[in-house]
């Protein structure tokens, strides 16, 4: 494949799961990503009947070659553990011109959990990443956002990038199960991830009630991160102190200088709905919590105080 | 739908940049008179409603490549 090619296209999937590896590419040109999700993107460029209809596919080994023409050095990592202001703090980097946000990208979830050795991983991943980076216009920083389950690779990104900094956002569990358990993710419905993914069986999980499902799933979201508090480039963050830790602490964590103009932007997304821009943000009124709920809750109560005592 | 005559059209276009330039960023309606004169200027017989149909059967692969 010429690299000419490929210029202006993203790898907007990767499938490893039969036959040979590859990448699927959708040209999207000088867009930038600003949406709250990475496929919402896609999804927005495949209007174009050019971009639906012209798709390629290719050998994952083109990444080495596109790679040659490196993107931006990943600047920060975003993990987290789901419905807890994730999308806000990616919305508001998105929110300076000058960065790459790229919130949840398929292609990088695919490639962490792909069927191949370890070292094949995090080769993949930087040149996935190498290539998702290449800047279109005046972007001078890249920030991934991950996937929540992805934190279980947190060892295999920082292999592959162990210079950048990250932070693992949380939240009281119950108000997360809440949440979940209202509109679920992917990771919220028993089943459509892989199971042993979240240290399961699959035989356990008929035994499984949805609140211990997900709560299993939150747990070993949270070890995870735990098992890197130590790491000097990682910080904790509690919900609770958002938006305000985006303006304040996320930039000097990050080396970032913010010009007074990028943070009035910030502010100003801030009080929108991360993940429905038009609207304004409400926060959501507490409503009553069924015992069950309640109960797998107070199980992860401990989890969440060592993650208290891990943040910043 | 002559397949071959599709997949030899868009061989074509992804081995010309130029050729991609002139699709991009057309409406849905000009982008059909446009691919199927490009086609024709290619020796491919493409009718507007197999361009449609071809269309229609992008988007349904890409959606169930995702589930």
């Amino acid at each position: 494949m010429d690299l000419v090619d490929l210029a202006g296209w993203t790898p907007a999937r990767v499938r490893v799961e039969a036959g040979a590896p590859e990448v699927e590419w959708v040209y999207t040109g000088g867009e930038r990503f600003t949406d709250p999700f990475f496929e919402q993107t896609i999804e927005r460029v495949l209007r174009d009947p050019f971009s639906l209809l012209f798709r390629q596919r290719t050998p994952i080994e083109t990444l080495s070659d596109a790679a040659l023409i490196p993107g931006l050095e990943p600047r920060g990592f975003v993990f987290h553990v789901s419905r807890c202001g994730s999308t806000l703090v990616a919305q508001m980097l998105a929110s300076c011109r000058r960065f790459l946000v790229l919130s949840e990208p398929s292609p990088v979830d695919a490639v962490l959990r792909a069927p191949v050795v370890r070292s094949t991983r995090v080769a993949w991943l930087r040149r996935l990443l190498s290539v998702l980076g290449r800047p279109p216009e005046r972007e001078g920083a890249l920030f991934v956002k991950f996937d929540s389950w992805s934190v279980l690779h947190l060892d295999l990104v920082a292999e592959a990038f162990p210079a950048t900094p990250w932070i693992f956002l949380y939240r009281d569990p119950l108000e997360v199960l809440v949440s979940l358990l209202r509109h679920s993710g992917v990771h919220g419905v028993p089943g459509a991830l892989p199971p042993e993914l979240f240290g399961l069986a699959p035989a356990e999980l008929p035994d499984l009630s949805r609140e211990e499902y997900v709560a299993r799933v939150l747990e070993r979201i949270c070890e995870a991160a735990l098992a890197h508090a130590d790491d000097p480039r990682g910080l904790f963050v509690d919900y609770r102190r958002l938006p305000g830790f985006v303006l304040d602490r996320l930039p000097r964590h990050l080396g970032l200088e913010l010009a007074e103009a990028e943070l009035q932007r910030m502010s100003e997304v801030a009080r929108l709905d991360a993940k429905n821009p038009a609207l304004r943000f409400e926060p959501r009124s507490a409503t009553a919590v069924p015992p069950e709920v309640a109960r797998v809750a107070r199980q992860l109560a401990p989890l969440y105080e060592r993650l208290e005592a891990a943040a910043c | 739908m002559s397949e071959e005559a599709l997949e030899g059209f868009r061989a074509a276009v992804l081995a010309d940049t130029g050729l991609q330039r002139r699709l991009r960023g057309l409406g849905r309606d000009e982008f059909l008179r446009q691919a199927v004169a490009a086609a024709a200027e290619l020796g491919h017989d493409l009718s507007v409603e197999e361009v449609e149909a071809a269309l229609r059967g992008a988007r349904s692969e890409w959606l169930e490549r995702w589930i």
